[in-house]
């Protein structure tokens, strides 16, 4: 009896994984960073005497309240997607619905969905004129279809259900299939010069968009970076990759020397150009006051964390000074509520996601799932780094959400719909 | 060469069509072998994902380390930036200044919420910039301009040029200082602002102005109760009388609001509530205050016999005799509490006198010299002076700058505002003059020295070593016993009554009486020690003029004080204007009991001396005659004293009183009033009426006021004119009139001194 059962267990659990295991590590990390994040977006919105609003006629909430409820839908919901995307049999579906798949795993639509958003952006912003504001920090504009928060355009609203999705981060998850799926059909191109530089060429495109379209340059480096390392790890030719590799740092730091010696020495009020300013409030922070504030206040949180932190919900920095604390500066709010025993055990939580997400790129067989997994675990490694090392000063300023934990609806979901990948992709893996 | 050339040539063609190639592999366009599909399992791929996460870790421990590299090291040091940013984020409640109020409750002084308008030009040029619209910026000064008047493109202008100014006072007057608006002002803005924000308002939005809390002193009663009330500043700080005196009490403590984080949910703004100031409950009476200060007025616009206020300066005080409690005080001339600066010139001098005191302030800054120089001051002419050149003996003319009669203006402006604003009461000193015989015959009869049967003849003069001293009556007032010297005031009488008591006797009773400060609880109470007699300066020649008020000074409040112990059985009370201390809720902080500081005489001395001053109001040579209110019987005493000044007595210039108490038997008021340079013909003789007729006009008010029941028979003529006054009496035996006495009343006067001729 009780081997029956057993056994009946056993035929679910193979035809609900396809007969492999699950990586039930990635979702116990995804979870517990989860949780991280609710604890501290709600603690950094929490003290603010935001506006209340109604929803639904009947339920009566603070702007924190509602912040953190739409944070835990977003959660679910991504925790769902990535069910999905964990169990469903790729290999079925081929044989079941050949014209969908077929569609799937042609790059076009991806790229196409890609920069039409940025497009649709542009667009817009020339179209509407502003509707009104949604509160102090974001105003509605483009006939309503698009928010518009410290000048730039990042949202695209959806006028009638008031949703808004965040375009950079659905074209990082699409842009990874599109450009593993162009490594599988063109890998060898990139053998060649030529072939690489036609590459980093069709990736510039959606990257330039986001920066033009939606002034946000930080998601435009971080698409880059990704789709460069997947280029990178799939190019056969490494000294042809090393050189390009060389050149383009070499290109980065001119262009960071350059920016340097034109600007540095000006009035901080006289610069126009607001990435200078950041990159000169990096390299010297007391010259450029007003644009260092932001990253002195965030090493201000960390400093007096201390090893063990105020305690959660105590920390000072979160009032009035630190800003963003519940988005790209989380990570300074973590470090002085729980110190650096807290910021360590974020770290520690990401290496081992990566570290698990490794193990599969290592194993996979397939040229494209080694491709995707690669560019999530470049997505993940890239946004901790960089946001890490904003917070720290060891990178100039720039807005970089922390995966999972920095509040943000699309970020989350779209996190968990690539962690749905891997998921995927870990279970074809033969233990040995 | 050629190799290299011909390589190119290749790369050149090969190019395009292997680009076009890769492309369309790319995007999965035609068919081709996917690349993918054989390379099942590369070692290369798999050696650079070892790579790239060999770099992630390496990353990972840089910043591990950065981490605790911040922790470790700068720890500290952040943590201590932390908090001083906090402390200046924060915001200060303003307190409210305590109010004054009288014993019956009326308000002397309370304050009125103000509003300063804050532009924050930040909020709303963030704001414009979110929404990519100036209209926002245009909004806020369209408000500004609509609701209180400013310029628009001024608003606008300012907004641009400062876009992180967040907090900018705009609310000024002329002169760009700033200052509250009135509720009544702001209202309509506030309204209009909070109405724009709401969302389905027609207008846009307007942000970035703010109003700021301001409490502003307000007197209801303006100039009432002026000198003892005082005023405040432009920081809200008491100047002169209460105000200044109970600053401590009145001013209160600013709250504050700071970020605050609690234990459960992250923090709130903590606010410490300011504490507003305690408040004054006074001794004084509104209503009788009122009714000196209107009398003062009539006295005052009566005697106009030169082109001046009415009086330099009249004194009126009130004290309950039995406790010290100040029931009025009043120092001519009085100014409006509400704008204290406002104090004209012209009100309260003539030209001829603002010309010497201009002469004066010339001098005294070096621009003229010599003794004949006078400042004229025509029409179509700058001013100039003419001083007479001694060699040539012509006036020689020096013209004024603009800047000399500016700062003549200034400094005349100033001393002006100074005299009005000084409490004449406490802050001034003169001869007390006659009054002080009353002083006088206390001494004597309490030390023994004097006895009621002491008497002498008068026969109009006295010489005392170097000097004559002159009866009032020309010719002699004839004299009598004690009582009767007192009643006529003579001054011979009294130059040989005081070398009667000696010295000593008289030093140490003084000593009670005058150069000390009564401890009234009023800002610039004077003592005056250096301006009385000491053992060294006291000979007999002093002795003689001493004792009837001549040679040391004294302030109205030492006179009152001391005269009231005298009459009231000896109890010396110390002054008080305020009755008790209470915190905003009106519970008692302090209460302040009547508080006796000495005995000075004996009850036997005392009641002699009441019967005296009665004698000095009732007899029919009494000089106080015309103090009687109708329906009542008072004492008093009164004192006419010449001004002393640079190069001795001024001729012509006398400062009359007149001491009083009431009812005669059993005194519950004392009055004294003081007419400093009454403007009338002849200030010698006569004068002492005017302070006569003052007192009797006050009595005649506020003893029915105070229900104090008359005592003695009116007249119908007084009946008449009580009832014109509004006063209605009842149980009055209305008496046939009897024909008035017609014997001239000998006026009072000091005596004169009349140095030696040779």
């Amino acid at each position: 009896m009780r081997e029956n059962v057993k056994a009946k267990k056993n035929t679910v659990k193979e035809k609900l994984l396809s007969g492999r295991e699950i990586d039930i590590s990635i979702i116990f990390i995804a979870i517990f960073l989860s949780v991280f994040c609710l604890v501290f977006v709600y603690s950094a919105l929490a003290f603010e005497e935001g506006a209340s609003k109604t929803i639904l006629k009947v339920l009566t909430l603070k702007s924190s309240d509602r912040t953190l409820i739409k944070t835990i839908v977003y959660i679910i919901v991504g925790i769902a997607g990535m069910t999905v995307f964990a169990l469903i049999n790729v290999d079925a579906l081929k044989k079941k619905v050949p014209a969908i798949m077929k569609i799937l795993t042609n790059p076009i639509p991806y790229y196409l969905i890609s920069c039409g958003m940025f497009a649709f952006i542009e667009v817009m912003k020339h179209v509407g004129n502003d509707v009104g504001g949604e509160s102090e920090k974001t105003a509605i504009v483009g006939a309503g279809w698009l928010l518009k928060a410290n000048g730039a355009y990042r949202w695209i609203r959806i006028p009638g259900l008031n949703i808004s999705f965040q375009p950079s981060e659905i074209a990082k998850f699409l842009l990874i299939i599109c450009f593993a799926l162009m490594i599988y059909n063109a890998g060898m191109s990139l053998e060649h010069v030529r072939g690489m530089i036609l590459y980093l060429a069709v990736a510039a495109i959606p990257a330039l968009m986001i920066f033009r379209c939606s002034s946000d340059m930080s998601s435009a480096i971080v698409m880059i970076g990704i789709l460069y390392i997947m280029m990178f790890v799939a190019a056969p030719n490494l000294k042809k990759s090393l050189i390009i590799t060389a050149a383009l740092a070499a290109l980065a730091f001119i262009l960071l020397i350059g920016v340097v010696a034109v600007y540095h020495g000006k009035e901080e009020s006289d610069i126009d150009f607001y990435q200078a300013k950041r990159v000169l409030a990096w390299l010297y922070p007391d010259e450029y006051p007003a644009s260092a504030d932001q990253t002195n206040q965030a090493l201000y949180a960390i400093g007096s964390g201390g090893y063990l932190g105020e305690g959660i919900g105590n920390s000072m920095q979160k009032i009035k000074k630190l800003p963003e604390a519940q988005n790209d500066m989380i990570f300074a709010l973590i470090c002085e509520e729980l110190g650096f025993a807290g910021g360590f055990i974020v770290i520690l939580l990401y290496f081992v996601l990566i570290f698990r997400m490794y193990m599969i790129a290592q194993n996979t067989d397939d040229l494209f799932k080694r491709m995707i997994v690669v560019g999530v675990i470049a997505h993940v490694g890239l946004q901790v780094i960089i946001n890490i090392c904003v917070v720290t000063r060891l990178f100039p300023n720039t807005g970089i959400p922390l995966p999972l934990i920095s509040s943000g609806g699309s970020s989350i979901l779209f996190m968990y719909l690539e962690l749905g990948l891997v998921l995927n992709i870990g279970k074809s893996i033969v233990r040995k | 060469m050629d190799e290299i050339k011909s390589k190119f040539i290749q790369f050149i063609k090969e190019t395009p069509p292997f680009l076009m190639a890769s492309f369309k592999r790319m995007f999965g366009l035609g068919k081709f072998g996917k690349y993918g599909e054989k390379d099942n399992k590369s070692n290369q791929q798999v050696a650079l994902i070892r790579v790239l996460f060999l770099l992630l870790i390496a990353c990972f421990v840089v910043i591990v380390l950065r981490l605790s590299y911040i922790v470790s090291f700068k720890g500290e040091e952040y943590k201590r930036m932390v908090y001083s940013q906090r402390q200046t984020s924060d915001i200060v409640i303003p307190c409210e200044r305590g109010s004054i109020y009288d014993a019956k409750g009326t308000v002397l002084a309370s304050n009125i919420k103000k509003y300063i308008v804050v532009l924050d030009a930040k909020q709303v040029t963030d704001y414009s910039k979110q929404m990519g619209n100036s209209a926002y910026i245009e909004a806020t000064a369209e408000a500004l301009n609509q609701y209180l008047g400013y310029d628009k493109q001024q608003i606008v202008d300012f907004i641009y040029n400062n876009p992180k100014d967040a907090y900018e006072r705009i609310s000024k007057d002329e002169n760009g200082k700033v200052i509250a608006l009135d509720a009544e002002t702001v209202r309509p803005l506030m309204d209009a602002i909070s109405a724009s924000k709401d969302k389905n308002s027609p207008v846009k939005p307007i942000y970035g102005i703010q109003f700021e809390d301001s409490y502003s002193r307000v007197y209801p009663n303006n100039t009432l109760a002026c000198d003892m009330l005082g005023y405040v500043n432009d920081g809200n700080v008491g100047m002169y009388g209460l105000e200044q005196y109970y600053e401590e009490e009145l001013k209160g403590v600013n709250g504050r609001s700071f970020g605050y984080i609690n234990d459960y949910t992250n923090l709130e703004r903590q606010i410490v509530p300011a504490k507003n100031g305690n408040s004054l409950i006074l001794n004084v009476d509104a209503s009788i205050q009122r009714i000196v200060e209107r009398k003062i007025i009539e006295v005052n616009e009566s005697m106009d016999y030169e082109d001046r206020s009415g009086s330099y300066n009249t004194g009126v005080i009130i004290m309950e005799c039995d406790t010290g409690n100040v029931l009025a005080m009043a120092g001519w001339p009085f100014y409006d509490l509400n704008n204290p600066r406002e104090v004209s010139v012209e009100k309260y001098y003539s030209t001829k006198q603002i010309n010497e005191l201009m002469t004066k302030f010339a001098k005294q800054e070096g621009w003229v010299n010599g003794v004949s120089s006078n400042i004229f001051i025509e029409e179509d002419k700058p001013p100039y002076f003419k001083i007479l050149n001694e060699e040539t003996g012509k006036d020689d003319v020096v013209m004024l700058t603009q800047e000399q009669l500016d700062k003549l203006d200034d400094d005349l402006s100033a001393y002006v505002r100074d005299g009005v604003w000084k409490n004449f009461c406490i802050s001034d000193t003169y001869e007390p003059g006659s009054v002080a015989k009353a002083f006088t015959t206390a001494i004597g009869l309490d030390s023994g020295k004097l006895v009621p049967s002491d008497s002498y003849s008068c026969n109009g003069v006295i010489e005392i070593l170097d000097r004559t001293i002159h009866c009032s009556h020309r010719w002699g007032c004839g004299g009598g016993d004690l009582r009767m010297c007192l009643v006529k005031s003579c001054n011979p009488a009294y130059t040989v009554f005081g070398r009667k008591i000696g010295k000593e006797t008289f030093l140490e009773y003084t000593k009670d009486f005058y150069g000390i400060k009564t401890g009234i609880d009023l800002t610039g109470e004077v003592s005056a020690e250096n301006l009385v007699f000491n053992e060294k300066t006291l000979n007999t020649t002093e002795l003689s003029t001493a004792s009837f008020g001549q040679g040391f000074n004294a302030t109205m409040i030492q006179m009152i004080s001391g005269f009231n112990s005298l009459i009231n059985g000896g109890q010396y009370y110390e002054p008080h204007v305020v009755n008790k201390i209470v915190d905003e809720n009106g519970c008692i902080v302090k209460n302040i009991e009547p508080r006796i500081l000495k005995q000075t005489v004996s009850e036997s001395t005392s009641e002699k001396l009441r019967d005296y001053c009665i004698g000095v109001v009732e007899e029919s040579e009494g000089t106080g005659k015309k103090s009687r209110p109708a329906g009542y019987r008072i004492g008093g005493k009164t004192g006419t004293a010449q001004i002393s000044g640079v190069g001795g007595y001024q001729a012509g210039q006398y400062v009359v009183s007149f001491m009083s108490f009431a009812p005669a038997e059993n005194p519950q008021l004392i009055m004294y009033v003081v007419i400093d340079r009454p403007n009338i013909p002849d200030q010698s003789s006569g004068a002492v009426n005017q302070a006569c007729e003052l007192t009797r006009e006050i009595y005649t008010e506020v003893l029915p006021y105070l229900n104090i029941p008359m005592t003695e028979p009116l007249s119908e003529k007084e009946y008449e004119e009580l009832l014109e006054k509004g006063i209605y009496t009842s149980n009055i035996v209305i008496e046939e009139e009897v024909p008035e006495d017609n014997t001239d009343i000998a006026d009072e006067m000091t005596g004169e001194i009349i140095e030696p001729a040779n």
